[in-house]
């Protein structure tokens, strides 16, 4: 079982969050977020009482929601017969966090067409990022583990190449669970934003199994 | 250039009128018509179909200003001057914030910045550029001097 937090070299993304991970470097959220073991409290206290710290931030929120869905698949992965696989990697969900935290960033504006020109609309990539983790996720047996998007997405009909780096759970079958998690990413992104997607690649970085020893 | 207003990241719903003619419409509304106004405007917003949340938007008092072409100075001097401008506190202790947007209302511009998060479902685009036409038809009806909506989507929610 490979290392989760090594980046593959068909998965690096231009973006300054990928560079760090081209260079090998431990992806360290910033000092100033909640974190995680805050998300997780938060979680396990069914989110109340309300915390606007963590509900009124937009980042904080996505990081909470990409939290509840690897816990979901922990309890999955724990019901189902791991037992008769070798023992996971604890750090596993934690280094996808890092990841999850980085991302979540607001990073750049992407221009969205507006029929009135005193009015100005865009989602940024943050957002779109947080989009394109919850669509794969969303597939069965995925696991996002990062994702980039290349390119000049300031600028309205510039092409963009969409990495997507995912785990894949053990014994799935890897091309399929691939195409599952490309297909989900491009109708996410069709309904969601209007970049102009030139590629979108998926890339499986590794095979995961239970993630239930990771604390979270 | 005086720089008494702030603009803080911690903080959300903004309004930072200016001076100008005693006659135009933007200088002869109070600050609590103002406060008044950029909640309405918020709440108009979270009530707009697909938008799951409304958000303030970190650092938007600055923007307005510079969005304010030529204006900036005028702003940030009157604002001092009256001791408004100063964002308002966002959220309630202890209870969920309301919902927030900054708005900057000078004698020749009505500026609105927001983040909004948008329904897993919806149309992301779509729901921005609704937002945004719902503000400005609203802003129109009241009056106020060119209004220019600035919305950028900074989530889905499920």
């Amino acid at each position: 079982m490979s290392d989760p937090t090594h980046p593959s070299p068909a998965a690096q993304p231009t973006d300054d969050l990928a560079a760090d991970a081209a260079e090998g470097q431990e992806a360290v959220a910033p000092a100033d977020t909640v974190s995680t073991e805050r998300l997780a409290d938060y979680l396990d206290s069914g989110r109340e009482p309300y915390d606007p710290l963590i509900e009124d931030d937009p980042e904080c929120l996505a990081q909470l929601v990409a939290l509840e869905r690897l816990r979901a698949l922990s309890s999955e992965l724990v019901e189902s017969d791991v037992e008769t696989a070798p023992a996971p990697d604890p750090s596993w969900i934690a280094g996808v966090m890092d990841r999850v935290r980085l991302e979540s960033r607001t990073g750049r504006d992407i221009p969205l067409a507006s029929p009135d020109v005193r009015s100005t609309v865009h989602i940024t990539e943050g957002a779109v990022r947080s989009l394109v983790r919850e669509a794969g996720d969303s597939v069965p047996g995925a696991v996002v583990v990062s994702c980039g998007l290349a390119g000049d997405v300031g600028i309205v009909d510039a092409p963009i190449h969409v990495d997507v780096a995912i785990s894949v759970v053990y014994g799935a079958d890897l091309r399929s669970v691939a195409d599952l998690v490309r297909e989900a990413v491009a109708r996410a992104l069709t309904r969601q934003t209007e970049i102009v997607v030139e590629a979108l690649d998926v890339t499986v970085r590794d095979v995961h199994l239970g993630a239930g020893e990771a604390g979270l | 250039m005086d720089e008494a207003t702030t603009d803080d990241a911690t903080v959300g719903a903004g309004v930072v009128p200016s001076g100008g003619p005693a006659a135009d419409l933007a200088t002869t509304l109070s600050q609590d018509q103002l406060d008044d106004l950029a909640l309405e405007l918020g709440v108009l917003v979270s009530e707009t179909e697909g938008v799951a949340r409304v958000h303030a938007r970190p650092g938007a008092i600055e923007i307005a200003r510079q969005a304010v072409g030529g204006l900036r100075a005028a702003v940030a001097s009157v604002t001092a001057r009256a001791g408004v401008g100063v964002p308002v506190e966002a959220g309630e202790a202890g209870g969920r914030s309301p919902a927030l947007v900054t708005l900057a209302v000078t004698d020749d511009e009505t500026r609105v910045v927001l983040d909004v998060a948008v329904d897993e479902a919806a149309s992301g685009p779509a729901v921005a550029r609704a937002v945004a036409a719902r503000l400005l038809e609203h802003l129109d009806a009241r009056g106020l001097p060119a209004p220019t909506i600035d919305v950028r989507i900074v989530g889905t929610s499920s």
